[in-house]
């Protein structure tokens, strides 16, 4: 059996839809776990049964849940969404049962009866597969790696757990609501970045409305830092600026000269959007567009705000 | 109330340095080698707790002993060394192993090492050890007996408090590690290291092989502002 | 033999580099833009204890052997490639350690904790427009005249003149005290620049290293207390020279550090950059040329670094003679300068016409070099008559 859980919705779904895939090879059952209710679409997302808890979800009392089912239904694999709350109870799950766990797992294969996973190591330069020595199998799963896959009309089994948990020690006091991070270029997982193809500095909010969508740091040619002087040099993205290694890269009218070239080489995936087809940018980027910056921009913004 | 404290820190290799040799592995020989920047979070964190509340800060690093030399720089009164290469299961096992033997209140860890991001060692640590843990502190109070910490999650913070002793772990965003001066890293000469060799415990996965990621660019052209969408999506 | 430093060296290296890359480096372009370090970056250096760290501890300074001084001041200069803020430091490091070897208790109290603070400047005036090299020249006199000090003369081109007279500070001054004694009527003195009576300045414009002033002092019936005499009377054509050996070990080091930077990034880019589809670093002309020049550079850093523990080994085990020091030094000081501009002119022109640009950062680094191809702290062929007088004898000197 694999289990599959995360507190979020989303990435239970994107995760069923990659555990169908291991199940059928295997001809194996999927439970999705659910907590507090609201789980009713799991089975068209690809389980076959769901295991709902009475109980919101909290960081110990998940952990003490799924502990109880895997001494239930002693199942080979769960695999758990990788958000901060995941990465969290997955390893203490693992250590309960003296189980491995591999963070932020991209890929998923089998060998045998073993799972082989794949996961990017050291900044994100090298690939590793690992296979595991033990189980349960605990991998995490980012969100948004996966596609999700309903069918509504595959059917399945909802199993109703009634938990009572012993009271959690951790008193949680506050929460307050987050204002978007000011940070080092460098250590931004996703750079939208900017040159001279922007026609003046207002313009500026365009490009800032599109790293907002996901919390990107805002990067530039060195014309826009050193000759406009539109951004401060903290943003300056090359050779003689910064060098970056963001996860994903968008260069918005940069020709790219071979300095900016040499500033972004180890970034995972570059996309370039650029009115000149024969701008050199293409020739170094991943995914490429063709257009009109001012057309391009504001569409791309509004289609990633609705999906976020 | 004076606290003790104990941190654990990670050496990695300088990932910048690493190169790529010619069948794709990740060449290190030569490499520097350091401390991992979240753990020295979590040292620079516990320093200051010492210095406002008292008490003590031991190091348990995993490592050569020149990771020693530098988290004694950075302000630990002492530091335990060990060096065996394994997973997170066998880190938190080795970890507890040390760590039972020893007198403390608070367990700082970074919330991830920065060559392999698992985010697992706090948490298996402190399960190992049956105590409390709060992931993801931006800030750390003592309270008398208690620790206040704001984690940062996705979509807030969280101010938990819970009693000692517990195991908290940090983000980068906690504080600036000091860089240590010449003063403090001849100082740090006289203080005691501690080498241990633990037995290389079970471990729960295995590499089978770390090869460099094709930089070679894909070079595709999309014609669609949707599509354009979808590969951001996948990609982020 | 060892050629390995020490753990705690290497420790050292790693954190000063760490410190300049995230505290200085920001800065690099605006000093060399405005022609000043700002007094906030200096004051945070001089937390961080860079500034005065040959200095003891008692006056606030780390006590750092030059092994260590030299591992920082390669590391500046790798961040300012100009060489304005290694000249600030290697001034400080070699002339404050030379003070607190033999300035009076009651000067260092006065004078050190303020350099280590970063408050004031410490530096060295001995060139005369007579020349620079030639110290036994030097015609500005002190006198005692009923129990007080009194200077006259003018001392030129004269490192931080600006920074002293705004922040405070002074100057190891080479002064005359017997014209007939030659090399033996000269002695060291304290000499403060800041709103001192008799003290009038003057600033050059430069071909180089902007961010830190040259300047002329005017010495005009100026009085500084009997404490301010450094050392004995008539001593100090001995200080000079040993004050001299520990800043020019310093400035070599600052040489091979903007070099060694200047390599690596030229390394970087001739893998990058193509031409006619292959990388630059494909071809030979390119290839061998960087071969030549990092095999230049590991031979400077060699002599450097030995220079360095000579001192080092003089200082704390009293080994070799002051003639081994002495050339020492010189080679390295003789190599490490022409090494760095050789290398980065090459490195500058791998890069081509992005090369010529201030942007690039280059020119600035080929401008800084070449002041110490000129003659700052001692010119190249006064390097050759000291190894040529310590190798043949002092019969065969030309003076």
């Amino acid at each position: 059996m694999i289990f599959v859980f995360s507190e979020d919705n989303e990435t239970s779904f994107e995760i069923l839809a990659e555990a169908r895939k291991l199940a059928d090879s295997s001809k194996s059952k999927i439970a999705a776990i659910s907590f507090g209710g609201g789980e009713d679409d799991y089975i068209a997302g690809g389980a076959d049964i769901i295991l709902s808890i009475n109980i919101e979800p909290h960081e110990d009392s998940v952990v003490e849940g799924i502990s109880q089912l895997i001494d239930q239904y002693n199942p080979e694999i769960l695999l758990i969404g990788s958000t901060k709350f995941g990465r969290e109870v997955a390893p203490r799950i693992g250590q309960r049962f003296g189980a491995g766990c591999a963070t932020d797992c991209i890929d998923f294969s089998k060998d045998n009866e073993n799972l082989i996973v794949k996961r990017l190591v050291l900044g994100g330069r090298f690939i590793a597969t690992q296979r595991f020595l033990r189980k349960p199998r605990i991998a995490t799963v980012p969100p948004r790696r996966f596609e999700k896959n309903i069918d509504k009309s595959r059917k399945g089994e909802i199993i109703k757990i009634s938990f009572y948990p012993a009271e959690t020690r951790v008193q949680v006091m506050e929460t307050k609501k987050k204002a978007p991070q000011e940070m080092r270029i460098e250590e931004a997982n996703i750079i939208v970045s900017v040159g001279r193809g922007l026609k003046k500095k207002e313009d500026l909010k365009l490009i800032e409305a599109l790293a907002n969508v996901f919390g990107g740091a805002m990067g530039c040619s060195r014309s826009i830092a050193v000759d406009l002087k539109w951004l401060p040099e903290e943003h300056w993205v090359g050779l003689s600026g910064h060098k970056v290694n963001p996860r994903l890269y968008i260069a918005i009218g940069i020709s790219g000269q071979v300095q900016h070239i040499a500033g972004i080489r180890d970034s995972r995936t570059i996309i370039a959007i650029n009115k000149d087809p024969n701008a050199p940018i293409f020739k170094a980027c991943d995914y490429g567009i063709v257009g009109d910056l001012y057309d391009i921009v504001p569409r791309l913004t509004e289609i990633l705000k609705k999906q976020s | 109330m004076t606290v003790e404290i104990i941190v654990c820190l990670k050496q990695i290799y300088d990932l910048a340095q690493i190169k790529i040799d010619t069948s794709k592995r990740p060449a290190t020989e030569g490499i520097a080698k350091k401390l991992s920047d979240f753990d020295k979070n979590a040292l620079e964190e516990a320093v200051r707790i010492k210095e406002k509340h008292g008490g003590n800060v031991s190091a348990v690093i995993k490592g050569t002993k020149d990771a020693a030399k530098e988290a004694l720089s950075m302000g630990a009164d002492e530091a335990i060394v060990y060096n065996v290469d394994t997973d997170s299961l066998g880190t938190a096992y080795i970890l507890a192993g040390v760590i039972q033997n020893m007198k403390y209140d608070l367990i700082l860890c970074g919330e991830a090492s920065i060559d392999e991001y698992s985010f697992q060692t706090g948490p298996r640590l402190g399960h190992a050890l049956g105590i409390p843990v709060l992931t993801y502190a931006r800030k750390i109070e003592m309270q008398d007996g208690d620790v206040v910490v704001e984690r940062d999650l996705e979509k807030g913070y969280e101010i938990a408090k819970e009693k000692l002793p517990a195991l908290v772990t940090v983000t980068k965003e906690i504080n600036e590690p000091r860089i240590p001066t010449l003063m403090q890293i001849l100082g740090a000469s006289k203080k005691k290291i501690t080498e241990m060799s633990p037995f290389k415990p079970d471990a729960g996965v295995e590499t089978l092989s770390i090869l460099a990621i094709e930089m070679k660019r894909k070079e595709v052209i999309i014609k669609d502002v949707e599509d354009l969408a979808k590969v951001i999506m996948a990609e982020r | 033999m060892d050629f390995s430093f020490t753990e705690e060296q290497e420790l050292f290296r790693r954190s000063v580099r760490e410190f300049c890359e995230k505290k200085l480096a920001p800065w690099a372009n605006e000093i060399n833009e405005k022609g000043e370090i700002p007094h906030a970056i200096l004051k945070e250096m001089a937390s961080f204890g860079l500034l005065g760290i040959t200095i003891s501890e008692r006056y606030g300074g780390s006590g750092a052997g030059f092994i260590n001084a030299t591992i920082a001041a390669e590391e500046i200069a790798r961040v300012d490639v100009s060489m304005a803020t290694a000249v600030y430091y290697l001034v400080e490091a070699g002339w404050g350690f030379l003070m607190d070897r033999y300035a009076s208790e009651k000067a260092k109290e006065e004078i050190l904790p303020d350099i280590t603070k970063g408050k004031t400047f410490l530096g060295i005036a001995s060139t005369e427009a007579t020349g620079g090299s030639d110290i036994a020249s030097i015609s500005t006199r002190l006198e005692k005249r009923n129990g007080k000090l009194i200077l006259n003369g003018a001392k030129t081109f004269i490192s931080g003149v600006r920074e002293a007279t705004r922040y405070g500070g002074g100057y190891v001054t080479i002064v005359n005290t017997n014209p007939d004694l030659k090399n033996k009527g000269l002695s060291l003195c304290y000499l403060p620049v800041k709103d001192v009576k008799g003290i009038t300045t003057s600033i050059f414009e430069q071909m180089g290293r902007e961010g830190i002033s040259t300047g002329t002092i005017n010495i005009n019936n100026v009085e500084i207390p009997e404490h301010f005499l450094i050392g004995e009377w008539n001593r100090g054509f001995y200080y000079a020279m040993e004050g001299f050996n520990c800043a020019r070990t310093l400035v070599a080091a600052a040489c091979i550090g903007a070099a060694e930077k200047a390599l690596e990034s030229g390394i970087e880019y001739i893998k990058e950059r193509h031409v006619f589809g292959t990388p630059l670093a494909k071809f030979e002309g390119i290839q061998f040329q960087m071969a030549e020049e990092y095999t230049k550079l590991e031979a400077a850093k060699l002599l450097v670094h030995k220079a360095a523990w000579m001192l080092d080994q003089m200082y704390a085990e009293n080994r070799f003679s002051i003639g081994e020091i002495n050339k020492a030094v010189a080679t390295a000081k003789l190599v490490a300068p022409t090494t760095a501009f050789d290398i980065i002119k090459d490195v500058l022109t791998w890069y081509g016409a992005y090369g010529y640009t201030r942007e690039a950062g280059l020119e600035r680094g080929l401008r800084g070099v070449y002041s110490y191809i000129i003659g700052a702290e001692g010119a190249q062929n006064i390097m050759k008559i000291i190894i040529g007088r310590e190798i043949l004898g002092k019969e065969f000197a030309p003076y």
